[in-house]
């Protein structure tokens, strides 16, 4: 067979980055591409960023996203899909032969679906994580409508991509989606990015001073992520360890509630809110911290974590979704009740008290990085994933390559 | 020739008059001897049936909450995709794809890219003359679908003088491709068979 050509589409893809798709689909396609899968990576426009990009056997095909006006976000996607659509088509008309369509989230379920169907080729799709579950249900119409397009995206999907058991669960229960339809993939670290990086004394100093330990959150600023109960840890941890500081990376829009709860406990300035930060920043923060702790209400994975392991730093994670899959408990991290304060401060305080216990953890951790989140061996799974549909379908008569005579359709 | 109407209204569903409008169309064409098919919106019925000997494919949106008309369209318009692609896989020759208003414009304004099929916009209202010139940020998603369907579309159909004047103000560019065919003059259907001879004509 000639060399496989998948055509991927993404909304996010660096330098656009929102959450941890970003960073997923870059690695994943990084991988591929090293193993010898032929990419067309169709993504939205970014600001300074080039229309079109070769990088090795992978183009990147950033798409006009920004014409029109709309009434809300949903509508904003609806109209990119429109672009991202015409564009697939061209980018299918020049290529002259597609295998595989791969989708990541509701985003661009519209784009892939109509590929898929004018294409006649398999579509595979990732679904990162579920309207119903980052909302805790469906309160609104507008949820509603995303829920559904996420259902559309599963039905319409050859095979469906889960990146924890925990995920495939909750797709199976929210879309009654078959579950041997779903493959569990995990998502993964890059450990080569955190090499070279210290705590040097000048930048840790931006952000503790010489005696203080740090406590590290790194996230978006969302209600999921827990950061209130954190908060709500911090005044038992302070009381037996007042050289702790917490240090809380990102941004969102639940920043000036957490602001305003972290004032009521009367917690500052032994809490510290540095907004965004750079990757370069964060990845020297990971070296200075003490410990991290993910205390996530909904959480489909957990990317940070791995980062934070991947670092050499201790994890305390609540013990939901993903998370709850990478950390085993008190062997390459602390697992906490979600939502529950007490439980958080104990564990922070207890790593604080037992730094042989921490210095085990790490090494437990990065190992198990190491062996299981490696994105070389998740490029290998997802390109055996293509294999196998495609092997799959090489009997069906829908698809393209089965079909007699070919149509009039994308000639 | 084998055409293919798409509306968002065909009888029994009749919100405005583009049901009957199309509907008229269909039969009429049906009756000179054009093979006839309609893919129409319901809300509840699936598949295909023929009536009158105009084939009708009915459309269900997959996606059943929406916070506006666009989003609808939108993920309407997918399935529009879906079942014409069907179609051409199976039985390729389609002579002229025929859209009725913004709503099922959106399915051509990508299938314009893969189909090589001339391509007729029909347009009874525009959103400037429903809004009365005053848009909302709605109003002017769907006025851009508008104009993006005009500039793709081989030929322009209005259906009122209303209509045709709006879109000659908006869309000079358009002029050349634009007709006016109404409905209550006695050779509508004539007219409107004219226009998809000379768009077929001129795609060889």
């Amino acid at each position: 067979m000639d060399r496989l050509r998948v055509l991927m589409l993404s909304w996010e893809y660096p330098p656009r980055v929102i959450g941890g798709l970003a960073t997923h689909v870059k690695h994943l396609t990084e991988e591929l591409r090293n193993i010898g899968v032929e990419i067309i990576l169709l993504t939205c426009n970014y600001p300074g960023a080039p229309e079109t990009e070769k990088l090795g056997n992978m183009t990147v095909k950033r798409v006009e996203s920004y014409t029109a006006p709309t009434p809300d976000f949903a509508s904003w996607v609806l109209l990119m899909n429109i672009n991202m659509e015409r564009e697939a088509v061209k980018t299918v008309k020049e290529w002259g032969r597609v295998d595989i369509v791969h989708a990541h989230d509701w985003l661009v379920a519209k784009p892939a679906i109509s590929i898929k169907h004018l294409c006649r080729v398999p579509l595979i799709s990732t679904i990162h994580s579920t309207e119903q579950g980052r909302r805790r249900g469906l309160h609104t119409d507008y949820q509603r409508m995303i829920h559904q397009i996420e259902w559309w995206l599963t039905y319409e999907s050859w095979k469906v991509v889960c990146c924890s058991n925990y995920m495939k669960e909750e797709v199976v229960r929210f879309f009654n989606t078959p579950s041997d339809k779903i493959i569990v993939i995990p998502n993964g670290v890059d450990r080569n990015q955190f090499n070279g990086y210290s705590c040097l004394k000048d930048f840790r100093s931006r952000y503790a001073a010489e005696n203080e330990k740090i406590i590290l959150y790194v996230g978006r600023l969302v209600p999921e992520k827990g950061v209130d109960v954190l908060l709500r840890a911090m005044p038992s941890v302070l009381n037996s360890h007042p050289e702790a500081k917490l240090v809380v990376v990102g941004e969102g829009y639940y920043k000036e509630e957490l602001m305003r709860v972290a004032g009521q406990l009367n917690i500052f300035p032994k809490a510290h809110f540095t907004g965004y930060v750079d990757d370069e920043t964060l990845r020297r923060l990971y070296k200075c911290a003490t410990v991290a702790v993910f205390p996530s209400l909904y959480e489909p994975f957990g990317i940070v974590a791995l980062e934070a392991m991947a670092s050499g730093v201790p994890v305390i994670v609540s013990d939901v979704g993903g998370l709850s899959e990478i950390v085993e408990n008190n062997v390459n991290g602390l697992k906490v009740e979600a939502n529950d304060s007490d439980s958080l401060s104990r564990a922070i305080s207890y790593l604080l008290d037992n730094p042989e216990t921490a210095e085990r953890l790490k090494q437990n951790a990065f190992k198990k990085v190491a062996e299981t989140y490696d994105w070389r061996s998740i490029a290998e799974r997802t390109r055996a994933l293509y294999m196998k549909t495609l092997e799959e379908a090489s009997g069906n008569p829908w698809i393209r390559g089965n079909l007699p005579a070919a149509p009039r359709v994308l000639q | 020739m084998r055409i293919v109407l798409l509306t968002t209204e065909f009888p029994p569903r009749i919100v405005g008059e583009l049901s009957n409008i199309v509907s008229f169309i269909a039969r009429s064409l049906s009756n000179e001897g054009f093979d006839v098919n309609v893919m129409a919106f319901d809300d509840w019925r699936s598949g295909f049936e023929v009536k009158g000997g105009v084939k009708v494919y009915y459309v269900s949106n997959k996606v059943s909450s929406h916070v506006n008309p666009f989003t609808w369209a939108s993920s309407l318009s997918c399935e529009y995709t879906r079942i014409l692609a069907d179609l051409l896989w199976e039985q390729p020759s389609i002579d002229i794809i025929h859209a009725f208003e913004w709503s099922s414009a959106l399915a051509l304004i990508s299938l314009k890219e893969a189909v090589p099929t001339p391509y007729v916009q029909s347009f009874l209202s525009l959103e400037e003359l429903r809004s009365h010139s005053n848009l909302s940020l709605l109003g002017q998603t769907i006025k851009w679908v508008e104009s993006f369907s005009a500039s793709l579309a081989d030929r322009i159909v209005a259906h009122s003088a209303a209509t045709y004047s709006m879109i000659r103000a908006l869309y000079p560019w358009c002029v050349k491709k634009l007709h006016l065919v109404e409905f209550n003059s006695m050779n509508a259907v004539e007219e409107l068979i004219r226009v998809y001879e000379e768009v077929s004509e001129s795609h060889g």
